[in-house]
């Protein structure tokens, strides 16, 4: 029956091996490396010769230490996809609904920074934020602090850029939704006499809900194992998920121990992930908010 | 100009069989029409003979050469399809050029054979024109063209002019018509409008919805004499009746329930035996129909106008008759003033004579 | 009749839209900052700019990001435009998720995932490798944009261009090619500017000697930054913009994409 099938398969057409390059490209640079690292997580070098299976790397990150860190980074994921939602959504909701002529420009306006590099980003809010920065200057002068607040490399850098860069993200899936949505829909809830929050809540937010799940898993999922953020706006002495990571392959070298804890870290992921995941299937399936 | 063979064609698309052992030799260098209703799976046909698809058991022969397992692009058969599927990014010069630029055919070359297609057609002037621009009727000249120039021994149809209207399609039917006479070239239509079919076939074959087929022939052999009710009915308008064959002296009849014996021709088919139980097809314009009853015909029934619908060239009337059934008449309206008007609730008479009908197994 | 909302969402949408642009608009001014030290004024003056065009250092690292990000668009589309185009109609449809994996994953895992393999394969890092992690991120949008815009395209053309004689070479160049124009342009301007953008597959993969155009302005935040960083941020935020508009000019946004 195989064979028949893969006879049936190339008789069709004769080339069809050409879509193959594509293929190889996502398993030798997506699959083959995460594969890599699964198994170097298990790997362990002694007296710098030989190499053995072990998971001392995954024993050892249970200590308070690691888990700590873990722990910063799911807050970080969370909190951040949590405030982008909260703002990115009535920013799409008014876009889509409310805003006439100007639609077109605001998305521009939107869209820019989505495409302006990160790094660019970031540093503009180091001018900002820095000690003598644009942002304590304008309140000294003003006369509202005397002495100037220490904004940089701090949690609050970090989360203010997160949201800043992230918030792009959520707003545009979100914004995609609602386009799309039908809105003959909402004129067929008001005619029924629905008042503008309900036909909101009963109509337009649960349509919207696959535009949310994307939002939520794309931000979530990124800024979890964000890397460049912290590393420029956090300082060097908190430890976040992506950073560490980095840490252990460019500085301290240790792949071993790099791969095991990107395993480590990748396991929390997929769990809080999963959990997201079960809890909008849930939502769908009750037929959304009431 | 070869023949085209299709021998023991098995076709199935997703579990579900379209055509069993299906047989088929289409004659060289005529107008052949395959007609059937949608799902007979005659577009599948036309699809294995253009290489579309490749059947899962059987073969095509193009003469001698077996193409089943020939490329698409090297066959020597070119088809025009429904919707035109012309290139939009091209113009019309480009679109009819093209099965000859992808040969690498000289461009001189190319220049006089497209003039040439384009004249035949009646577009030389629009050579330069966006596909958007043309009209249906041109866009469909223009998917003729692209396929005629590059000199194929076949040509297929598929439904061609299924998009327009109904008086640009019977001037197309004439021009494809001639198109054929001039070029010899075979010609595979695959319609489900009988019209159509009739009207270009020099041979034909009809499809029912199993895929198999049901009658190859003339459109006039078709017509006249069908060999099942399926054609009967599925070709033109007809009267079914039943009955068991009889003999009564040196005639025969046919023994109906209700409307008593009807007189046959002696019949010349090996099924059609005495006690029998077979079909009969009258078509209704071998039925004269009047108020009055007429001498000279062998059978005569009587009934009751129920209904009557004027399509200008003719009249249509439909009858009730003893055993419940409706027989339906076609008469010409071939008097401006007619000396029997017929009306609603009207007694009338049906006669036919015996040998205007066929018999038919099932 | 809507109340609240009507002030409430347009004041808290211009605030956002001010949240969002302040810091560029600052950036954009102190780039024409004449003094030296980078928050307060001195004049207006274009004197960075100048210096940001003598630089060799940066020159070479937008020489290397513009090749990079030119040999990925080019990659990610070729690469598309034949797996879609020969991929057997209707076969191997559940693969298609497998090109999500370059934007579903964290870019972190990705990188290491990358700079492991070399490692192991001892392939000396480079630009070619930061290509290789970029075309795998760029088949993720070129390939579903590709393909959807295809599956639009009647199958009939292909059906046509083959049954009028063009072999399957010729029908992809003569016919297929040039009815997905928008969409090759539109997944390729995105892989690009992309590509130009990223930081953290470059930063893994590109070794001791090479630099690209974020790693170079990453080096020079950590090392103290002069308003020539400013001059050069406002000169990619053009390109951007330019991008951009190119983009919505060509009516396919990212947010359909997404």
């Amino acid at each position: 029956m195989i064979k028949n099938s893969l006879s049936r398969l190339f008789r069709g057409q004769r080339s069809f091996f050409l879509m193959v390059p594509a293929l190889v490209w996502q398993i030798l640079f997506l699959c083959i490396p995460l594969v890599v690292i699964f198994i170097l997580s298990f790997l362990k070098v002694q007296d710098n010769v030989t190499l053995s299976y072990s998971l001392s790397h995954y024993a050892s990150f249970f200590k308070p230490q690691y888990l700590k860190i873990i722990f910063r980074s799911l807050l970080l994921g969370s909190i951040n996809t949590l405030i982008c939602l909260l703002i990115g959504y009535p920013l799409a909701y008014y876009l889509v609904f409310r805003v006439g002529r100007w639609k077109n420009t605001l998305l521009f306006l939107l869209i820019l920074p989505f495409w302006t590099n990160l790094l660019v980003l970031a540093y503009a809010w180091f001018f900002v934020l820095d000690k003598y920065g644009l942002f304590n200057n304008s309140l000294m002068s003003l006369g509202v602090i005397s002495e100037p607040l220490t904004l940089l490399n701090t949690p609050f850098s970090v989360y203010l850029v997160m949201i800043y860069c992230y918030l792009p993200f959520m707003v545009l899936p979100i914004y995609s939704i609602l386009e799309k949505l039908d809105k003959r829909l909402i004129e067929a809830s008001d005619d029924l006499g629905a008042r503008w929050w309900e036909s909101f809540w009963r109509v337009i937010f649960p349509l919207s809900m696959s535009g949310i799940q994307t939002g939520v898993f794309l931000v979530f999922v990124q800024s979890f194992g964000e890397f460049v953020i912290p590393e420029l706006l956090g300082g060097g002495k908190t430890f976040y998920v992506g950073t560490l990571i980095s840490h252990y392959f460019l500085v301290s070298r240790n792949p071993f121990a790099g791969a095991a804890f990107t395993c480590f870290s990748v396991l929390f992921l997929i769990a809080v992930a999963y959990m997201l995941y079960r809890m909008f299937k849930k939502v769908n399936s009750t037929g959304g908010v009431r | 100009m070869p023949n085209i063979k299709l021998e023991n064609i098995t076709k199935s698309y997703k579990d579900e069989v379209i055509v069993h052992n299906f047989n088929l030799t289409i004659p060289s260098g005529k107008f052949f029409a395959l007609l059937g209703p949608s799902g007979s799976g005659k577009t599948t046909l036309l699809r294995l003979i253009a290489g579309f698809e490749k059947p899962d058991k059987g073969d095509i022969y193009l003469g001698d050469k077996r193409i089943t397992d020939e490329p698409i692009n090297e066959r020597r058969v070119n088809t025009v399809f429904q919707h035109y599927a012309l290139f939009p990014h091209l113009n019309v010069f480009d679109n009819v050029a093209y099965g000859l630029t992808v040969k690498k055919i000289p461009k001189d070359a190319i220049e006089k054979k497209v003039m040439k297609m384009l004249k035949v057609v009646g577009l030389e002037k629009h050579r330069n024109k966006s596909i958007s621009q043309l009209s249906g009727g041109q866009q469909q000249r223009v998917a003729l063209a692209r396929a005629i120039v590059n000199e194929p021994q076949v040509l297929l149809l598929d439904e061609p002019l299924a998009a327009l209207d109904l008086k640009l399609r019977e001037r197309m039917l004439i021009e494809l018509i001639d198109l054929q006479d001039q070029l010899g070239t075979t010609f595979v239509y695959v319609t489900h409008d009988q019209f159509e079919a009739l009207t270009v076939a020099d041979y034909m074959a009809i499809m029912n919805t199993d895929g198999e087929i049901e009658q190859v022939g003339t459109p006039k052999e078709i017509y006249e004499f069908p060999v099942s009710s399926f054609v009967a009915e599925f070709v033109g308008t007809t009267n079914i009746m039943k009955g068991t064959i009889e003999k009564s002296g040196d005639t025969y009849v046919l023994k109906t329930e209700k409307l008593g014996s009807l007189e046959i021709v002696t019949p010349d088919k090996k099924w059609a035996v005495k006690g029998a139980h077979v079909l009969m097809s009258l078509r209704p314009e071998k039925i004269e129909i009047s108020k009055k009853k007429l001498d000279g015909f062998s059978n005569v029934l009587k009934g009751t106008v129920e209904a009557i619908v004027y399509y200008g060239r003719s009249t249509q009337y439909s009858v009730r008759v003893k055993n419940g059934s409706l027989v339906h008449v076609f008469e010409q309206n071939d008097e401006h003033f007619p000396k029997e008007t017929i009306d609603y609730d009207d007694t009338v008479y049906l006669h036919w004579q015996k040998n205007n009908v066929v018999l038919l197994k099932k | 009749m809507r109340g609240i909302s009507r002030y409430a969402l347009p004041l808290f949408t211009l605030c956002i839209y001010v949240f969002l642009y302040v810091p560029i608009v600052v950036l954009i001014l102190f780039s024409f900052n004449r003094s030296a030290y980078p928050y307060t004024w001195g004049g207006f003056s274009l004197h960075w700019y100048r210096e940001l065009f003598q630089s060799t250092d940066l020159l070479h690292a937008l020489y290397n990001s513009l090749i990079v990000a030119c040999v990925s668009m080019v990659l990610s589309i070729l690469l598309a435009v034949l797996f879609v185009f020969f991929r057997p109609k209707n076969k191997f449809n559940n693969l298609l998720p497998l090109f999500y994996g370059g934007l579903a994953a964290p870019e972190v895992v990705l990188a290491v995932g990358l700079l492991t393999l070399f490692y192991f394969l001892m392939v000396p890092l480079g630009l070619t490798t930061i290509i290789a992690g970029h075309t795998l991120v760029g088949l993720g949008y070129t390939i579903p944009i590709i393909q959807s815009r295809f599956e639009e395209l009647d199958t009939r053309y292909t059906e046509a261009s083959m049954d009028l004689g063009a072999s399957q070479f010729q029908t992809l160049w003569r016919v297929i090619v040039p009815l997905l124009y928008p969409a090759l342009i539109a997944s390729g301007l995105l892989v690009f500017i992309v590509s130009l953008d990223d930081f953290v597959i470059a930063f893994f993969t590109s070794g001791a000697a090479t630099q690209t155009l974020p790693m170079y302005i990453f080096s020079m935040i950590r090392s103290g930054a002069t308003p020539v960083v400013n001059a050069l941020s406002v000169f990619l935020l053009v390109i951007s913009s330019l991008v951009v508009m190119m983009f919505s000019w060509l009516q396919i946004s990212k947010a359909d994409m997404v």
